[in-house]
């Protein structure tokens, strides 16, 4: 009996363990996958160029998405077509779960504004495709100083957009992080690009990006300092196009496209409501051609709101401004304010107003009010650029329409102007629930 | 060893510029895609059989299989079986006739999708019209098969001159190393979900069948069917750090759409929602005061604490799976030709999310609830008017229901008939399907249909088991004629 149990057991162990040592095994099970991009794949150095790209397009992406949510949240934009979701934007009012938590579902290609993905996507696409850039050798990968410089710039605009738009955020499955700590890091992504041997243009746009990241944590005359060598006349653009849903300008789409957005009270015949529009005034300033909206003399066709169009962006292809000689100006005007150098202020000021046609600044030539003359400036010169509701926040500025203002569709207006950790992050983060 | 390749490729087109032509090639506008999946599995299947008179018999087997879906870190699995039967009579006339007893132990697998294990991306056009990529899946090195564990005990018998039989099972199967689409943070770069092997979830329940010919004469015939099955699920092990810790038992849960969750201790995908308990009117308004508003804190319990209606207000509404599938069915068989068949079908204690009431009553507040909110249950008015982020009890309902499903008349063709089509055999057959709800508590009955569930949208897909662009079952009648050369 014992024999044949011994037999019976041989049986069934010998084919298993034979299965389970067999070197063919792995033969017989590989599999070909021609419709799935592999990671292993990607991670050659044959695909550099191919990760460079995909980073800059996963950006412009981003950079849109973000634009339109700083837009629709801060004083830009208003919903105009009671849409569900543009209404909980438009609102200010967000929940981290649920319907509520759009800035955290939705993504490139949705037909709203988008937040949380798209920038947590390009955030970690740029720093896995730094970290296998540094991997390799310049044998490898041919210009690939220049490839660290630019995805390193992308990374660094990725921390500071981030920081500009949540409450707080995480990365890579890990703690929580305050947006002075995102700062930080974009500050050091800036510092790689430049170490990198950043140039020209793309040097340009890694000095605005880290003057605009070091002015956002109060260190002023630093950031002064390292915009000050930005040439005039230097301009970094994203590019889109119609050709698909996510490649479109989303600033001009969502306003002028599908009319789910109109240009908001503040904006309208700039600078006559602006910061806080009083419709009792006959408006008899000078307008400011740097934010051009005009009255298309109908109203939503859902909801009869009144649409305004930006003249900005004329079509789904049309550039957004990444990073400017003006902005650099701006950033070193606000040095030269806290400094109590108020001339040299208003001697930028007065440069970009000429340049864009405008009069002179004729204010006072106080703290208080160049501050304000500041915020006027930075609204115009990069009006619908994604820099707004930060600006908000940062200048103590009041969010139009007032908290507590029904929107007339059942909505009242909070005060959010930051978006909190999602749910879909603090559930999910293994980091934050200890496993 | 087994291979399994499926290779897909479609084109259409659209616009053709002149009639007659029927090639895709031949329209204006033209796409295509073309997908490849690929799957092997190897494995080694041992079993041995042993039986005593004729009475006892005892099966065991054991399986061991790889499968190239596994992660790159999971190595092959064994699955070992054991069954035995009793046979207590057989052949015997009377009222007992045949008497089986049986008991089974098994464990088997399912397989991870294809390509579930593999870290992928996707392809994403660039505004310069070149390709570019952006992460996909998150995939999972790890991944393994689902295990299931399952054993099963019951008789099969047969009574008065075998014109009853009665089949009857209990089982008790648990899942473990469930498959499940677990959420990844967004800030790992991935948004869509991983597949992991977590947790535990059991299913038990009975099955019975009995088939009873209760009228046997020349001109009638009349058997009466009745299959029925229940089933109790739970989740009993998420693998999250709360899991197994009583004190952490509430918030142990994934959340997978509006109202969703994989709750341990709780069936799969069940339905949680705030239930509010306590409202009243601003003064001198139509309007819901806010600040005053309470929800249940335990189930509709309107004896226990209210509660502040926040995050910790949301309770067990129910689940998405039946606990009591039944269908009843008589067949009578008149003369020798003519036969009529009836069947009813019913599914008992499903819970579904009423998309369609929360627009009307949450989204864009155009019911009658809202028009008039004095006239209605003010606690449902202030679900409405606070309800457009979706998540109040008004809109997750109990959706059972018992269906007339079908009716069925079959005439066997006469010799005559068949001679005339040269046919040997034939028969003609008038059948109706859904003719009647017989009873349901869904309050959207008629407008929407208690049975269906979009698969799109149900929990599996992160979202709700609700009616959302789906078609209902139709009513239908047809005609078939069935001939035999």
């Amino acid at each position: 009996m014992t024999k044949q149990i011994i037999k019976a057991s041989a049986f069934v162990l010998v084919p298993i363990a034979l299965l389970a040592s067999c070197d063919a095994l792995d033969e017989l099970l590989s599999v070909e996958a021609p419709s799935q991009v592999v990671a292993s794949d990607l991670e050659d150095p044959g695909s550099a160029q191919l990760l460079v790209a995909s980073v800059a397009n996963e950006f412009r992406c981003t950079h849109t998405y973000h634009a339109a949510a700083s837009a629709i949240t801060g004083n830009e934009w208003r919903d105009a077509s009671n849409n569900t979701v543009m209404n909980i934007w438009d609102a200010r009012v967000h929940d981290t779960s649920g319907y509520g938590s759009q800035y955290a579902s939705a993504d490139c290609g949705s037909g709203q504004p988008a937040l949380y993905r798209p920038l947590s996507r390009t955030r970690w696409l740029a720093d896995y495709v730094l970290g296998l850039l540094n991997g390799w050798t310049d044998d490898e990968v041919p210009g690939r100083s220049d490839m660290i410089a630019e995805v390193s710039m992308y990374a660094g605009y990725t921390y500071t957009l981030f920081a500009e738009s949540m409450c707080e955020m995480a990365f890579d499955d890990g703690p929580v992080v305050a947006p002075a700590d995102a700062f930080g890091t974009a500050i050091e992504r800036f510092d790689q690009a430049a170490a990198a041997g950043a140039s020209g243009d793309l040097l340009n746009a890694v000095r605005v990006g880290k003057a605009r990241a070091q002015l956002n944590l109060g260190q002023t005359s630093a950031a002064a300092a390292t915009a000050s060598p930005v040439p005039e006349g230097f301009e970094w653009l994203l590019q889109y196009s119609a050709a698909q849903n996510v490649t479109k300008n989303k600033q001009w789409q969502f306003n002028v496209d599908t009319n789910t957005a109109t240009i908001a009270e503040p904006y309208r015949e700039f600078p006559c409501n602006f910061p806080w529009p009083d419709m009792s005034m006959e408006c008899t300033a000078e307008l400011d051609p740097r934010v051009e909206v005009t009255d298309q003399m109908e109203g939503h066709t859902n909801t009869g709101i009144a649409l305004w169009f930006a003249e900005k962006y004329e079509s789904a292809g049309s550039p957004v401004q990444l990073a400017s000689w003006e902005e650099a100006q701006l950033i070193v005007a606000e040095a030269a304010i806290e400094a109590g150098n108020y001339g040299q202020a208003e001697s930028i000021f007065n440069t970009l107003r000429a340049n864009a046609g405008v009069s002179p600044y004729m204010g006072p030539m106080d703290m208080a009010g160049m501050m304000e003359q500041l915020y006027y400036e930075r609204s115009a010169e990069l009006f619908l650029e994604g820099q707004h509701l930060w600006d908000l926040r940062r200048f103590g500025q009041r969010a139009y329409p007032p908290v507590g203002q029904d929107d007339g569709f059942g909505a009242v207006y909070g005060n959010q102007l930051c978006f909190d950790l999602p749910a879909t992050e603090f559930q999910n983060n293994t980091t934050i629930t200890g496993g | 060893m087994y291979t399994r390749s499926i290779e897909d490729v479609t084109a259409d087109g659209d616009r053709f510029p002149a009639l007659g032509l029927s090639s895709v090639n031949a329209t204006a506008e033209r796409q295509g895609s073309d997908g490849f999946v690929e799957n092997n599995t190897v494995g080694v299947y041992l079993q041995q059989q042993f039986g005593w008179r004729d009475r006892f018999f005892l099966t065991g087997a054991v399986r061991a299989d790889d499968n190239s879906a596994f992660g790159e870190d999971f190595d092959l699995i064994v699955y070992p079986k054991v069954s035995g039967s009793w046979v207590v009579a057989e052949g015997g006339s009377g009222f007992v006739n045949s008497f089986r007893l049986r008991a089974a132990y098994g464990e088997s697998g399912q397989q991870p999708d294809a390509f579930a294990a593999l870290r992928s991306f996707a392809t994403r056009p660039s505004s310069t019209g070149t390709a570019t990529v952006r992460p996909g899946s998150p995939g999972n090195s790890e991944l393994g098969p689902e295990r299931g564990v399952e054993v099963e005990a019951g008789f099969d018998a047969t009574f008065f001159d075998g014109r009853v039989s009665i089949d009857f099972t209990y089982y008790d199967q648990s899942t473990k190393d469930a498959i499940v689409a677990r959420n990844v943070p967004p800030s790992t770069g991935f948004t869509s979900s991983r597949f992991v092997n977590i947790g535990e979830i059991n299913n038990r329940g009975i099955e019975l069948g009995l088939n009873a010919r209760l009228i046997e004469s020349e001109t009638l015939d009349w058997d009466f069917i009745v299959n029925a099955s229940t089933n109790r699920n739970r989740i009993v092990d998420l693998g999250l750090p709360c899991s197994g810790k009583p004190e952490l038992r509430d918030t142990c849960f994934l959340q997978l759409g509006w109202t969703t969750r994989h709750h341990e201790g709780y069936p799969v995908g069940s339905l949680f929602a705030p239930s509010v308990a306590f409202a009243e009117f601003l003064p001198g308004s139509d309007q819901i005061n806010r600040e005053t508003l309470l929800c249940h804190s335990v189930d509709e319990d309107d004896n226990a604490p209210f509660i502040p209606c926040n995050e910790e207000a949301w309770i067990y509404q129910g689940h998405p799976d039946p606990n009591l599938e039944i269908s009843v069915g008589s067949s009578f068989t008149i003369g020798e030709r003519l036969t009529v068949d009836a069947l009813v079908q019913g599914k008992i204690g499903q819970t579904k999310y009423d998309l369609q009431g929360w627009w009307r009553y949450g989204a864009i507040q155009q019911s009658e609830l809202n028009a008039y909110p004095r006239d209605h249950d003010i606690r449902h008015v202030a679900e409405a008017q606070f309800g457009s982020t979706g998540e109040y009890d008004l809109w997750v309902n109990e959706a059972s229901f018992v269906r007339f499903r079908e009716l069925s008349l079959t005439y066997q063709m006469p010799d005559e008939w068949l001679g005339l089509v040269r046919s040997t055999r034939g028969s003609l057959s008038l059948s109706a399907r859904n003719l009647a709800m017989l009873w349901t508590n869904w309050t959207e009955w008629p407008h929407h249909d208690p049975e269906v569930v979009d698969p799109s949208n149900t929990f599996s897909g992160n979202r709700e088991p609700q009616e959302d662009s789906a078609v209902p079952p139709l009513t239908s009648i047809n005609i078939t004629v069935r001939l035999g050369m």
